[in-house]
This record gives structure tokens, sequence and C-alpha cells, in this order.
């Protein structure tokens, strides 16, 4: 590829209506399509994006190249007035589909008529829990604990809309009428709606306070970058492309998660040590989430994520990797033959009542890979979290409950298994939920420490800064303006 | 005229390509970063984070490798920690004052270890 058009692919065009750099303007019919689509998207964006924002000033970064380095400017932008665009990492003429079936092949520039279906799908269900989340999370701008974290919720918000884009330009662009008629689905199903759902149930939640939305980036928007991860690997060049640049937007989204919990964490292990408490009672006396409360949503929004990754063994995911069409995390750094035709993969299941490994056929055990691959780097995370109270002397430390816990789908479901992962009896089950799972009460505990914080510099009582000022002086930068 | 900024250069050399972009990034957010007041040549993880396209595992071994190599000095603990040029790093600062000057992306400089631009 000359340097010249490798310059020309990394540039975002913001001279047209919908910026892109995939010379939108050569195809007229795909750029009328997509024109006629935007203003119904920016309806959706009023109707179900964050509630009473549209006119406010929020210091937003936008891309503007899908180069890593220096993808992004910052300013500040009125939402319904931010750049939505369609933006793929350049195309390297040589790649290759790197597994299955296809292996060795150069990679596809047009959907294979034998793949349509499960291609579509795949996109549809992936574009879908894009506008899901910000649907979830719309009224959230109005219990903030400080402005920097209402700007990051914004950030994070309007990048979702931006994959919601992202996916329905595959869609329109290579499904066709097919592909038209999903663009416009996705803007018609709700979170929550009892008529029109969205496509996966852990988005038709509500996102009810800023602790489970902190767990929802930290834990379930990362089974969303380990499927985009995946899907980066595809023969598909296009969806690959796509999905690569959206990984570099996620991986902000994914420390607005890490960072959230962290500084919770921060604050409440800083008041025990400080005033010698230890008493979960206590502890919310001071208007503090508590340790243990903490512990029950991590075991919860831990486990549902989970259950997203399908059930470990999967005639679909076996498919999708044969086919070329989804592959493994880092697939093309595994050093094996990526046909995986004779390989096994070692997953846990119960037998006779009793919790069991087993060795089974690695190409039906896709799901469960990635699971892992999901736990390995929320592992490494969750012990970045325990440096926490482990500076301030205290003996708690956040643990991931079993996977066999609270699970609905797969190898565990229909079983009641403890956080440690014993077996036993619903019944036995049912007296000790509360111990593991948010009750009730504790939802009505955290949702009431939720109050309004926009005063530049001033942080909610129940989290940290995300940094220190000079002297311990407030962090005044205004990121969002309401003027 | 750029005094420090040949040794600067001659240090990333032998630092791997992923860090020295991180490098880059760090010195643009010391010297220009949106969180104040912060102390003098300071940058943030918070800071670093959204300019960059990087996972926070990344980031950390990241971070290790410009520590090692003494570019950088970490300050305060996880989830607050401060990240300082050293001595050798700050010479990035007059490498980004003439790029600023002379309209060249740091990324060429820094990034890319690219000096024509320097003469």
């Amino acid at each position: 590829m000359s340097e010249a058009t490798e310059l020309k692919q990394h540039a975002i065009d913001y001279s047209q209506q919908i910026p892109n750099n995939v010379n939108l303007s050569n195809d007229r019919m795909l750029q009328r399509a997509l024109e006629q689509w935007q203003p119904r998207f920016l309806n959706w964006w009023h109707d179900t994006g964050p509630v009473g924002t549209s006119t406010l000033q929020v210091y937003l970064r936008t891309a503007v190249s899908v180069d890593r380095d220096g993808w992004a400017n910052f300013g500040y932008v009125r939402m319904p007035e931010y750049r939505w665009g369609i933006f793929l990492v350049p195309q390297d003429e040589n790649r290759k589909v790197n597994f299955g079936d296809h292996k060795g092949e150069t990679a596809w520039q047009e959907v294979p008529g034998e793949y349509r279906s499960i291609l579509r799908r795949i996109i549809v269900t992936q574009g879908d829990t894009e506008p899901a989340s910000v649907e979830q999370q719309k009224l959230l701008g109005k219990s903030c604990p400080s402005l920097y974290d209402l700007r990051n919720l914004f950030q994070v918000n309007v990048e979702e809309g931006r994959h919601l884009w992202a996916m329905v330009y595959l869609l329109h662009r290579y499904f066709g009428r097919d592909g038209r008629e999903e663009g416009e689905a996705l803007l018609q199903r709700r979170s929550g709606d009892a008529n029109n759902p969205r496509i996966l149930t852990t988005f038709n939640e509500k996102t009810a306070n800023w602790l489970a939305y902190f767990m929802f980036t930290f834990f379930t928007d990362r089974d969303g970058k380990f499927q985009l991860a995946a899907l980066a690997e595809s023969g598909f060049d296009p969806l690959s492309r796509t999905c690569r640049f959206m990984l570099t937007e996620e991986a902000h989204h994914m420390f607005v998660g890490e960072s959230g919990i962290a500084r919770i964490l921060q604050r409440t292990c800083e008041v025990m040590r400080d005033r010698d408490i230890s008493d979960p009672a206590q502890v919310r006396a001071q208007g503090l989430i508590d340790l243990d409360t903490l512990q029950r949503y991590v075991n919860f929004h831990y486990s549902v994520t989970l259950d997203l990754f399908g059930a470990e063994i999967s005639s679909n995911a076996a498919t999708f990797f044969t086919s070329g069409v989804k592959g493994r995390y880092k697939e093309t750094g595994l050093t094996d033959d990526h046909l995986l035709a004779s390989d096994q993969y070692v997953l846990q299941d119960v037998e006779n009542g009793r919790m069991v490994d087993k060795s089974v056929p690695a190409l039906t055990a896709l799901n469960a890979r990635l699971r892992d691959d999901y736990t390995r780097e929320i592992q490494a995370a969750v012990d970045r979290w325990n440096r926490i109270p482990e500076k301030f002397e205290l003996a708690f430390r956040i643990k991931l409950p079993h996977l066999a816990f609270h699970r609905k789908i797969g190898n565990f479901a229909g079983h009641h298994v403890s956080h440690e992962g014993d077996l036993m009896s619903k019944e036995a089950w049912d007296v000790r939920a509360a111990e593991w799972l948010p009750s009730n009460s504790d939802h009505e505990f955290v949702d009431s420490l939720m109050g309004r914080v926009v005063e530049p510099g001033k942080f909610a009582n129940w989290i940290a800064a995300p940094a220190r000022g000079i002297n311990n002086l407030p962090l005044e930068f205004e990121y969002v303006r309401f003027d | 005229m750029l005094t420090r900024a040949p040794l600067l250069l001659n240090r990333l050399g032998s630092v791997p390509a992923p860090a020295r972009k991180l490098f880059c990034v760090i010195v643009r957010e010391v010297f220009h970063g949106p969180l104040h007041p912060k102390a003098p040549g300071v940058a943030t993880p918070a800071e670093i984070l959204e300019a960059c396209g990087l996972d926070v595992g990344e980031f950390y071994s990241l971070l290790e490798i410009l520590r090692n190599e003494h570019l950088i000095e970490i300050g305060g603990e996880y989830p607050l920690e401060e990240i300082r040029l050293t001595s050798e790093g700050s010479a990035a600062e007059e490498i980004d004052e003439y790029c600023r000057k002379k309209d060249v992306p740091l990324e060429n400089v820094l990034a890319g270890l690219d000096t024509s631009s320097l003469q």
C-alpha cells in the first residue's frame, strides 16, 4: 500500500454529513441510505439517550484518525451535535483468513454467501448491545458523583452510539435490504421493553446506580471487548477492521469501570483505617459502600456476565470458527495449527453431584475458552484492586466467585453452587443467597447514597477523586458546562 | 536549539515501539493534560488512558518498561499513581516545544524516532 493511500485510510473525513474513512461519497446509494438512517438515529438518541442533556457542553474525545497513537481530539460539544461516524482501521491487502477451514485464503472483502446468515446474526447481536447500554444508563446523569464521572459516562455513551453506527454500516453495506431492515430494528428495540426487548437478557436490566454502572463497564462491557476481539480475527475483513477500531475506544470504557470501583474501594478503605472501623454498619453510617456489599455486587455482575459467553459446549461456536467468521482471543498469536481438529480443552462440569474436570474437543469448547481468557483478565484487575485494602492494612480482599456460582446458562445451569464452588441443595442455597448476592436492602442502601454532585472539583463522599491535586486541593477542571 | 534531545532519542532507540508510543502520550499529558491543579511534571493514569487506546493491563506492562529504562518514575500507589518524567525523560519537553513550534507530530519523533524534522 502506498504511503499516500495509507495516510488517506487513517484520516477521517469530517467534511461529509457522515464522517468516515471508507470513501462513502463514492457509493451514492449507500451514502443516501445511511443519511436517511442518520436522523432516525438522532431521534433514538433524543428519545433514549442521557436524559436532560441536550444543551450541556461536554468535554469529549472525537476520533480524528484510526491510528491508535494519535487518534483523538478533545473539545466541548453538545452531545446531539457529536460527529458520529464510520471508522475502520486501514485495509491490509495481504491479510489472510488465519484459522478454520479457509485458513490461508485471502481475507474476504464481501460476505461469502454460505456465511451470510451467521454473519448477519453476529453483527446484529453485537450491534444490539450498543444502544442497549445507553438506554440502561440514561438516568445516571441525575445522580453523578462528580463532573469528572458525568463526563466519562457521556464519553462512554457517545462511543456506544458510534459502535452502533459501526455495525449498521456493515449491515447496510454488505447485507442489502435485509441489512437495512436490521438497521431499523436496532433503533426500535428498547432495553426492558416487554414487547420489543433487546436481544440479550442482561441488556434489559436497568443500571440503577453508579456502583452498578461501574460494575457493568468493568464486567459486562469487557465481555463485549472479548467478543469484539474474537470478531477482530474474522476472515470477513470489513468486520475485522471495524472491530479493531472499536477496541481502541472500548479500552477507555474498561478503565472507567476498573478505576470507578478502585476509587470506591480507596475511599472506603481510607475511612475504615482513619476511623478504625470495620463493621459494615459502621462503614455504612459514614455514608460509604461497605466492602461486603461491594463483594456481593462483584458476585452478581461477574456471574451474570459469564452467562453472556454462552454455553460451554457450543456447535454454533465451532461453526463460527471452522467457517473463519469468529476466531479465538488473540488468535494469530496462538501457536497451534489454528484448525483444532484434534485438540482438546479442559473445562468443568457437574457429574453425579460432583464438580469434575472434563477434556472435550477444543472446537466445541470455544465459548468456554473465550470466557476463561476473560476471567484471566478480570482476575488481573481484581489483583490490582486488592492492592488497595492491602496498603491500608485491611484483611479484606475481593474474590471472584466460583465460575459455577449463580449461573443460568451452560453446564452449571440448574445447579446450586456456593460462591466457593460447593454444590448444595436449592433450599440450602436459598438460605445463604443473601450472603452472596445483593439484596433489596443492599440496592436501597446504595441508591440512598446517590446524590448529584456537579460542583467543579467536588466528589461524592463515597468515591475518591481520580487523582490528587496539589496539596490535596480539589481538582477543578470543568468537564461539563451547564450554560 | 535541542541540546538534550539526542541523548533521549538514543535511549528511546532501545525501547520497544509500543512503549515509545506510550511515552509520547505521557509526555503530552505531563505538559498538557486536562486535570488541574496538578504538580508540574505529573501525568495521571486517568489522563493517559483516555488519550490512548491501551487496555489497563497493557498500560501497566508498558509503564514498567519505561520505568526500568529510567524514563519515568511512578509516585503514589494504585489507583492514584502519579507519573513523572525522570531527568533523562524530561528532555522530551524541549522536543515537545520544538514540535509545537514547527508543527511536527510529536509521535513522529518520540515514537517513530524520525529525527529528520529536528535538523
